[in-house]
């Protein structure tokens, strides 16, 4: 899959400059490229030739690694329907020796073989293509690992990579939080001010979730950060690109807990007309685009249109290529659409080669370099009083015809828990 | 296995130059320190995804079969206005490809001096609009000839199904400037609703559609008025919304000259299909 820059920026066109000057460069980078990729091959021979034998798996350090080794050997083992137990049984004990035996008699169980650890192992066909799959299995996660050392080495500014799979290499962290903590900070500060619009929340209140954010701020930081090392290491790119998404999840768990069903239920339906319209966004500027390339007419586009709205899938919102991909086109349900095509657009549209190629990133909307001004709470005390009654003391300063419309609603609500509990 | 450790660093080394000098000899792309392009270079500028112009004929002959079969199925053609429409499109084609030989010939003169060679780009970038936008729209040859070709009938017929498109289009633009908006900063379902009739009052379909359509749509919004747009907003909102349009007002110049806003030189005496009904 070819990866591109996610900053959406990235899709305006080089400057006259920068174009050439790659071009200029192009040559030695290839080169460049060619001569690390090489030292990459020597680096995996190397990998393989002291690849230890399986027996020795269990000198590996970390619980963790133990785990991954386990149940690649257990599931090697269910594929190829046989045990091994004398090969699999670490040297030491590791806590995760329960999870070996564990799986070992499920492997066991399902070829229906007794398996008797005190006599030497039989070495049948089967066993052998066990080890031999155990053993492809962690070569491969080997090689994994090598190439992801060097790519971190590249991308993640010469680093030492710490991670082995599932977890997340700090140097991947910090030039991820460099590249976009300010554009999470800008989602988390919005975000909190949305809620504030919707919901109504006293000071407290909000204070209390602000204080939440911090940890919702972090988590969804680092499950980009994990996307993003997974693609550096040739993985797929994630359907998941909205970045927006974690943030929101997370403040409507601390919603739920400091505000009031009532608030609650306000901030839900609003995220979901929210999710509603990004869906329906998506599903027109896809038509509209194929439309554009199709010549459709306008039964075809109801039909398309219906098509997309009822085989929706999530990447198909992704911001970039709704705003700038013109050839770009998500992977659409072909079985489904071609029946709607005439001859011609079939013909079209069998040599638009691009769809579904190109990863565009995580969606960073169009908020960097913006700056938006801390949230302000006029004509309250930086106190909150002890009991909230009017709408001013509830926080809202309402200036704005929206803020007014909801604020009589917000008047009346039910106390929150926590303010119940206060009392 | 262990073949690389016969691999020196001279070794590694002397490969290394090899592959530079091989390189260098078949592509032409490093001539003594001077950088020099090629025509398939070239090509690949212009045309982008389609790699080179005989891939990018091919696939604007069969956009051409397909808006004539549009235009076939809404006004029921007869052979001979279908003769005329497909010349005018092939007309348009070639008009285009007209375009991409003159800004060759003149890249062929100086694809070895850098500083000229940047200069070539105000040739290809429209070069690459046009091709990303579609040759056969209100400008086109194509669309001009329909008001001598049709009937009055087919005229109404077809400006029909043409609004209805443009229509169509425009709202999906709408919906995704506002999109892009709340992403930025979240709007309410309410807000959301008045936004929307706001632009559908207050903008226009673009001139022409492509990749920068949605540029086109966000300078219009940058345009309506305080008064009309700050209203349905918050402080905050305002504040970032503001700042995103702000943005979009220097684009006037740069939307201009890929003609997606009209620069004032487009000859008025010709009245489209759609204007000319509308005149009648």
């Amino acid at each position: 899959m070819k990866s591109i820059s996610s900053n959406v920026l990235s899709r305006v066109r080089l400057p006259v400059g920068s174009v050439s000057l790659f071009d200029r460069f192009s040559c030695p980078l290839v080169i460049t490229v060619g001569l690390v990729w090489s030292s990459v091959g020597l680096e995996l021979v190397e990998a393989g030739a002291k690849k230890p034998p399986v027996t020795q798996e269990a000198e590996v350090e970390t619980k963790d690694t133990v785990e991954i080794v386990v149940t690649v050997q257990a599931e090697a083992k269910a594929i190829a329907g046989a045990a091994a137990p004398a090969e699999v049984e670490p040297a030491e004990k590791k806590p995760a020796d329960a999870a070996v035996k564990k799986n070992e008699a499920i492997a066991v169980e399902a070829v229906g073989e007794e398996v008797k650890p005190a006599e030497p192992p039989r070495i049948l066909v089967r066993q052998k293509a066990a080890v031999v799959a155990a053993g492809a299995a962690v070569v491969v996660e080997e090689v994994g690992v090598v190439i992801g050392n060097i790519l971190g080495g590249i991308f993640g500014g010469g680093g030492q990579v710490q991670a082995q799979n599932g977890q997340l290499d700090e140097n991947v962290l910090k030039q991820f939080e460099q590249q976009y903590g300010r554009h999470f900070d800008q989602i988390v500060r919005t975000e909190l001010h949305f809620i504030r619009v919707v919901c109504q929340p006293t000071r407290q209140q909000y204070e209390s979730i602000a204080s939440d954010s911090k940890s919702v701020r972090t988590k969804a930081v680092q499950e980009f950060a994990m996307i993003q090392q997974g693609m550096q290491r040739g993985q797929t790119g994630s359907d998941n690109s909205d970045t927006r998404r974690p943030v929101v999840e997370g403040l409507l768990v601390s919603v739920k807990r400091h505000l009031s069903p009532e608030q609650v239920a306000d901030y839900d339906r609003e995220v979901a007309d929210r999710n509603a319209a990004r869906k329906e966004v998506a599903v027109l500027v896809t038509a509209a685009k194929l439309d554009r390339k199709l010549v459709l007419n306008p039964e075809q586009r109801t039909q398309v249109t219906q098509l997309l709205n009822d085989n929706w899938n999530e990447s198909w919102a992704s911001a970039p290529m709704l705003m700038y991909g013109g050839e770009q086109f998500p992977n659409l349900p072909d079985p489904k659409l071609m029946p709607i095509l005439t001859a011609s657009q079939k013909k079209v549209w069998q040599t638009v080669a691009q769809r579904s190629q190109t990863h565009w990133g995580f969606n960073v909307g169009m908020i960097q370099g913006i700056v938006i001004g801390e949230e302000q709470w006029e004509g309250e005390p930086d106190s909150e009083p002890a009991e909230a009654t009017d709408k001013e003391s509830k926080g809202a300063v309402l200036k704005q015809p929206v803020q007014a419309a909801e604020a009589d609603a917000a008047a009346n609500r039910e106390a929150t828990p926590a303010e119940k509990e206060s009392k | 296995m262990n073949r690389h450790r016969f691999l020196s660093a001279q070794t590694r080394l002397l490969l290394a130059m090899v592959l530079v000098m091989s390189c260098s000899a078949y592509g032409d792309v490093v001539v003594f320190g001077q950088v020099g392009f090629t025509d398939e270079q070239f090509e690949q500028w212009v045309f982008q995804q389609y790699g080179n112009s005989t891939t990018a004929r091919t696939k604007l002959n069969e956009s051409l079969e397909l808006y004539t079969e549009d235009v076939h199925r809404s006004c029921d053609l007869s052979d001979s206005q279908l003769r005329k429409l497909r010349l005018a499109g092939r007309g348009d084609v070639e008009r285009f490809f007209r375009r991409f030989a003159e800004a060759k010939e003149k890249f062929q003169k100086i694809r070895n001096d850098q500083q000229k060679v940047n200069q070539i780009w105000q040739d290809i970038s429209p070069l690459q609009m046009q091709l990303s936008s579609g040759l056969f729209d209100r400008d086109s040859l194509l669309q001009k000839s329909l008001v001598n070709t049709i009937n009055r009938q087919q005229f109404l017929q077809y400006t029909k199904l043409d609004d209805e498109r443009r229509r169509f289009h425009h709202e999906s633009k709408i919906k995704l400037v506002i999109t892009m908006l709340d992403q930025a900063a979240p709007i309410t379902a309410e807000q959301r609703r008045r936004l929307t009739e706001l632009l559908r009052e207050e903008t226009s379909p673009s001139r022409k559609g492509g990749q920068y359509e949605y540029y086109a749509m966000m300078y219009q919004v940058a345009q309506i008025s305080e008064p009309k747009l700050k209203p349905i907003l918050d402080d905050v909102q305002w504040q970032v919304f503001n700042q995103q349009l702000a943005q979009m007002r220097g684009m006037e110049q740069w939307l201009k000259q890929n003609g997606m806003l009209p620069n004032g030189d487009e000859d008025e005496d010709v009245l489209l299909p759609d204007e000319q009904v509308a005149a009648e």
